[in-house]
């Protein structure tokens, strides 16, 4: 099983889920060929009962509602995907800033302690 | 925020008709529309009308979805930026925690300690008190220590008798110095509320008055020679300036050996 | 329930109209979704993109290392071998099962095996699809013995020994009316005939399918100086021979061909001739619209129309075009990608060419709102911004200019400048390339 390049494990189900991979074709997610080659077959076939497109396209709709139910119940995901790129980085530095704020502070207490233990 | 794609008709399990915040991720919805389309296009084909329009739709659904899907890795990154930033304001928060503690608690002890000053006071006074002893104090203690102590079987009881008391009898002392000064005290007393205001010596005689102790000092002892020994103070300072040991009589003296209402 | 119903109906005698039309949207589908995304480089896409184009499929191990995949044809058979640990291609040969056996799959150039590249130097199966649908498409039509024994068709003619020997005809066609194009066979990767110029690549040549399975497809070879059908028993159906030019912005006047022959034709948008520059007078002598169209069907006879195409294509791209852009006439915006396909399925390069072209122009339009404020309407462009130093600082037109402003005539084959520079379609590029030097001095 090819591992996924993605450290969050959360983000790496969606990519697992959605996302093809030509090592990991075994259990395949690539929609798009799965559809044309159940076309071709009813196609052959139009008139089998058993042979709809539906039935050959369901383990397709089954992933895709896997994925839909994995982000929706994951509270990190979602945490994670409802702001864009654009927003994260201004999150980011945000928060970078307050980080430099505390060391600051921290600093400061380390110098007057110091200061004291001078005396 | 992100934007939702253009969905025609939300489906059961839309986003934006069930749970408010799903809408916002673009994932989500991107999934939701490639769903609905597959199934419209899967409902056309098994009913026998297929429809070329949905396959271009779907094209373009997949297109979308792909291209949001390539954002998972950026996503990644910031997770773990995110991870790192909010694992250094912990240690931050930690280490400054625990100094602000570590203060607190010297602060506390240092507080807990009294002052400098005041313990030099203290022990100052403490002292000063510890040089008077009182003699109600005393007495009081020896009185206490006479209920558990007995006289020593070797000692003779004969030799403490009136004949060998250290101090004058009874008798003697009501001729003794002592007695006549307090009597010329009380006499000089009555003559000087007669004289009232030549007297030079009424701070003397008010401060004897505050004290509304029989002084054994009058204004006349002054006059006495020289020779005569002050009273002594227990802190062994021995002679006295008179105006000084007026000071510590009226502090402190408290040795009323003689009492003129009790006799 | 409505499924039931519905395919009772189209199990009645009376169904055949309804299932024709089925079948063919269906196969229209998968022809829309395998050119998207025909699949990852892997032996399932493969084995089902072969069993979609009708071929026959089947793996083999050869060896502990290897195992084979080989799909073939009436005609073909190609044998794809991969290794079994890391499923990757190994090796790719290409066997036709008629008689001729000098069928070139390999690229122009650096010899590469174009099907084992195809596999191997790409993430996805689009080459190798597009490979094999010109393989595939060759096999279907064409029209050889391949049994002893079957009564000998009268009809004959083998797709894969024509495709080999066009490359020679185009030469010496293009030799003979002095048409200065390189030809190569399969470049990129890629099957296929293509004229280039200085190693830029102008057109390409192919043979593809055509909606009307009963065309007739006349074996046309450059003989004794002329295009000739040696035999009206070679001939074969349903394929066309196409000429499709690289220049998206490729229109044509468009009386100068027959319609049938423009495959991606679009009267809708015609190039509207205006003169947008200031300095230079222009008078619009065409006698004809100019319409995009970049793909042609060439097919017997009408190869011949190869020399003039090619020709006009000089003259748009090296003169026509340029000058209608000096005279800042705005082209007309590409529309949508529905166009009006009188034959043939598209190759990949002019849809994802098409396509791209419109994509970009769509998207530089979304989210543009239409707005009266006037600082959007500067920001758009659509008045002009001036600041006062601009205006101040721009040189004051002399009334008297020393030089008459020069006429210029356009034809759709000639360009008159002033009464005495003329150039036309039947010059050399050498001329055009002098007169377009003088044009862009005389222009502002």
């Amino acid at each position: 099983m090819a591992s996924s390049s993605l450290s969050n494990a959360s983000l790496a189900q969606i990519e697992a889920l959605l996302v093809p991979n030509a090592q990991s074709s075994g259990q395949s997610s690539e929609f798009i060929p799965q559809l044309y080659y159940a076309l071709h077959q009813v196609k052959k076939d139009p008139n089998s009962s058993v042979n709809s497109l539906e039935t050959a396209t369901s383990s397709i709709r089954h992933r895709l509602k896997q994925c839909k139910s994995h982000i929706a119940e994951s509270e990190e995901c979602r945490a994670l995907l409802s702001k864009t790129p654009e927003e994260w980085e201004a999150a980011l530095r945000q928060r970078q800033k307050d980080l430099a704020v505390k060391q600051q502070v921290f600093a400061r207490l380390e110098r007057q302690i110091r200061d004291l233990g001078d005396h | 925020m992100s934007t939702s794609t253009g969905h025609r008709n939300p489906g059961p399990d839309r986003s934006d008709s069930v749970e408010n915040p799903l809408s916002k991720l673009q994932v989500y919805n991107d999934i939701c529309e490639f769903e609905d389309t597959l199934g419209k296009l899967v409902a056309s084909v098994d009913r026998f009308n297929p429809d070329l329009e949905l396959a271009r739709a779907l094209i373009e659904a997949d297109k979308q979805l792909y291209k949001s899907l390539e954002c998972l890795p950026k996503y990644d990154e910031i997770d773990t930026r995110a991870k790192t930033l909010d694992e250094e304001h912990r240690d931050t928060d930690e280490k400054t925690i625990r100094i602000l503690e570590t203060l607190t608690e010297c602060g506390s002890d240092l507080n807990a300690l009294p002052m400098l000053e005041q313990v030099e006071f203290e022990r100052e006074t403490m002292l000063k008190q510890r040089e008077k002893v009182f003699t109600d104090v005393l007495l009081d203690y020896a009185m206490k220590l006479a209920k558990f102590t007995h006289v020593p079987p070797t000692f003779d009881k004969g030799t403490v008798g009136p004949n060998n008391f250290v101090w004058p009898a009874e008798d003697a002392m009501r001729r003794g110095m002592l007695a006549i000064a307090s009597l010329r005290a009380s006499e000089g007393a009555n003559a000087q509320e007669q004289q009232a205001s030549s007297e030079q010596k009424t701070s003397e005689k008010s401060s004897e008055n505050e004290e509304a102790q029989t002084d054994i000092r009058s204004p006349d002892t002054k006059e006495e020679p020289v020779a005569r020994r002050p009273s002594f103070g227990f802190d062994g300072s021995g002679a006295k300036d008179h105006e000084s040991e007026k000071a510590d009589d009226d502090i402190d003296l408290d040795l009323d050996l003689f009492n003129s209402e009790e006799f | 329930m409505i499924h039931a119903e519905a395919r009772q109906r189209s199990q009645t005698p009376h169904s055949p109209p309804m299932s024709d039309a089925y079948a063919e949207t269906l196969g229209q589908m998968i022809c829309l979704l395998q050119e998207y995304k025909p699949g990852l480089v892997t032996l399932e896409n493969i084995t089902r993109l072969c069993k979609t184009l009708k071929l026959e499929s089947f793996t083999d191990n050869i060896d502990n290392e290897t195992i084979r995949l080989s799909t073939a044809s009436k005609i073909i058979v190609i044998d794809m071998d991969f290794h079994k640990s890391d499923k990757q291609v190994k090796d790719v040969k290409l066997v036709l099962a008629s008689n001729f056996d000098n069928f070139n799959y390999y690229n122009d150039g650096d010899n590469g095996n174009i099907l084992f590249n195809s596999l191997s130097c790409f993430p996805n199966l689009q080459t190798f699809y597009y490979n094999l649908r010109f393989l595939t498409t060759l096999d279907t039509h064409s029209n050889i013995e391949t049994e002893p024994g079957i009564a000998a068709k009268r009809e004959k003619l083998d797709l894969f020994k024509y495709f080999t020997e066009l490359p020679e005809y185009l030469r010496a066609y293009f030799k003979d009316i002095s048409i200065d194009l390189d030809i190569k066979t399969n470049v990129d990767n890629r099957f296929g005939v293509y004229l280039t110029h200085n190693d830029k690549a102008v057109a390409q040549v192919g043979i593809e399918e055509c909606q009307d399975h009963d065309h007739r497809f006349y074996e046309f070879g450059y003989r004794s100086s002329g295009w000739i059908n040696e035999s009206p028993d070679n001939v074969t159906t349903g394929v066309i021979l196409t000429l499709q030019f690289y220049d998206i912005n490729m229109h044509i006047p468009k009386e100068a061909i027959p319609h049938d022959l423009l495959l991606d034709w679009d009267a809708q948008r015609p190039y509207t001739i205006v003169n947008h520059c200031r300095s230079t007078p222009v008078s619009n002598d065409f006698t004809s619209t100019l319409v995009p169209a970049t793909k042609f069907n060439i097919s017997n006879e009408n190869i011949e129309l190869l020399g003039e195409l090619l020709q006009w294509a000089g003259w748009w791209q090296q003169i026509l075009h340029p000058v209608l852009q000096i005279i800042k006439c705005p082209a007309p915006a590409p529309g949508n990608e529905t166009k009006r396909r009188s034959s043939s399925n598209s190759t990949t390069i002019s849809a994802q060419r098409r396509s791209s072209a419109t994509r970009r122009r769509r998207s530089s339009q979304k989210g543009r709102r239409p707005s009266m404020n006037e600082s959007s309407m500067v920001k758009d462009g659509v008045v002009p911004e001036f600041s006062l130093s601009e205006v101040m600082s721009q040189p004051v037109l002399e009334d008297e200019d020393p030089s008459e402003p020069v006429d210029l005539a356009l034809n759709e084959e000639y360009i008159q400048l002033g009464p005495g520079s003329r150039c036309d379609i039947h010059m050399g590029v050498h001329e055009w390339q002098e007169f377009l030097t003088k044009l862009k001095g005389c222009v502002a």
